[in-house]
């Protein structure tokens, strides 16, 4: 009898967590609540997200779907402008950024994310109900930002909250910062006079990791 | 392992020096530069024998007698005694005077050879935890603590994060063959056929043919792929 009912409690589990998995977005809303996770949710919510017209262009990635870009290495094909943007909870987005670079002897970096008009605590004080995990989404000088960290040879879903490496220090050699920050843009267009909410990766990413949490991108683009 | 042959090397020729002296104390000590004679010429049983009769027969400094067990587990591990080799090399490690972040390493191969990657993982992070890299505490990470991690992590099936070590210390040492042939089989285990091959492919490259054996060119095989 016990198994039985043991049964179907673990079913009810396994339903309830393939209803949310199949859950299709139709919100700009909970689609930054996906993004907000910066990992595979994102792309793979957006596989079959009903959003307003004239906002993302997707483009095919693999299995998954990701706001249509030149080229995450290429200097000035990193950027979509949005030709209606897309508001969410009242914060105008009006581009999607996507950026990845190796720095020597310091390690790779990748940036996703969109590109929103207002000032950064404007946009993160709107933004923050619908961020995951967001009673760690704090002030970090002019920034707000929910960070962790993973050792290499960690479980590949386990980030870390205690031990981080903090703002303006290179990510130690057999780790990776994981930041979801909110932030004024780069004094250069297409970013300039916005501020940006973009999900990072730094430090030791290896293809391994980018098959899991990049899914759009190829996992060797920085081998 | 490369690091420890030096200090055998030296060992050797002063305890043959007083080997062949004629005080029957010191004739004693004929064991101990036996053992490493054995060792040079890779005859594990008689490494055993006379490393027993070394450590029997002489009061030797702690730093000594640490080293010839050392020499014994390598011998156990040789003869795939590796229950043996375990013991062995945890009292050589409980006789040296410094922690030794690469014994650390090598016991927590013979932990994976003797069917306990657990304890072979703890022994990784333990390193890892405490800044013990190879050359120190200190002096950070490099291949060999990346390359037995995704081992340890193989043996315990998480493949995705094996294959992640592997590229960590890969990024360090973009010429170990060894590291590409395990990254293989992680991305192997993981159905990711395109990247094993890739990986088989280059290993069959730049792999010292002389250390291949037959299971690693069955595994080429399964890929279509030959040793040139």
């Amino acid at each position: 009898m016990f198994r039985s009912l043991f049964s179907g409690v673990a079913l009810l589990a396994v339903g309830a967590v393939c209803t949310a998995q199949a859950q299709t977005v139709t919100t700009p809303e909970q689609l930054l609540t996906e993004f907000s996770r910066c990992d595979a949710h994102f792309f793979e919510s957006l596989r079959d997200a009903r959003l307003p017209a004239g906002t993302l262009r997707l483009s095919d990635y693999g299995s998954v779907k990701a706001p249509s870009i030149m080229s995450p290495l290429q200097e000035g094909g990193t950027y979509q402008h949005f030709e209606t943007p897309l508001i969410v909870n009242g914060v105008r987005m009006v581009g999607y950024y996507n950026q990845a670079e190796t720095i020597k002897n310091v390690g790779n970096f990748l940036f996703w994310g969109f590109v929103a008009d207002g000032s950064p605590q404007e946009v993160a004080a709107k933004l923050k109900p619908l961020i995951v995990d967001n009673a760690r989404f704090v002030s970090q000088g002019k920034a707000i930002t929910r960070a962790e960290i993973r050792r290499v040879g960690d479980p590949i879903g386990q980030w870390r909250t205690e031990g981080l490496t903090g703002p303006g220090v290179a990510t130690p050699f057999g780790f990776v910062d994981r930041v979801l920050i909110v932030d004024t843009g780069d004094t250069t267009p297409p970013l300039a006079g916005h501020t940006t909410v973009f999900c990072s990766l730094q430090g030791t990413v290896t293809a391994p990791l980018l098959q899991v949490y990049r899914p759009d991108l190829n996992a060797h683009l920085l081998d | 392992m490369t690091t420890r042959w030096p200090a055998l090397i030296v060992c050797s020729v002063i305890l043959t020096g007083c080997a062949g002296m004629q005080n029957p104390q010191k004739a004693n000590l004929a064991h101990c530069a036996n053992q490493f004679k054995a060792s040079r010429a890779e005859n594990y049983p008689l490494v055993l024998q006379e490393g027993d009769l070394c450590l029997q027969k002489n009061t030797l400094p702690a730093s000594l007698q640490s080293l010839i067990y050392a020499v014994q587990a390598d011998a156990y591990s040789n003869l795939k005694h590796f229950p043996e080799a375990v013991t062995a090399k945890e009292k050589s490690m409980q006789l040296e005077v410094k922690p030794d972040p690469r014994a650390n390493l090598d016991l927590s191969a013979m932990y994976r050879d003797a069917g306990n990657p657990k304890k072979a993982l703890e022994l990784v992070q333990y390193n890892l935890d405490n800044g013990m890299g190879e050359a120190g505490k200190g002096s950070g990470f490099h291949m060999p603590t990346y390359y037995h991690l995704g081992l340890a992590l193989t043996d315990l099936g998480q493949y995705r994060e094996a294959a992640e070590a592997f590229s960590t210390g890969l990024q360090r040492q973009a010429d170990y063959a060894w590291a590409y042939y395990a990254r293989g089989i992680a991305y192997d285990h993981l159905g990711d056929r395109d990247d094993a091959k890739a990986d088989f492919m280059k290993f069959s490259q730049i792999v010292n043919k002389k250390y291949v054996q037959e299971e690693h060119k069955a595994k080429l095989a399964e890929y279509k792929i030959s040793m040139p």
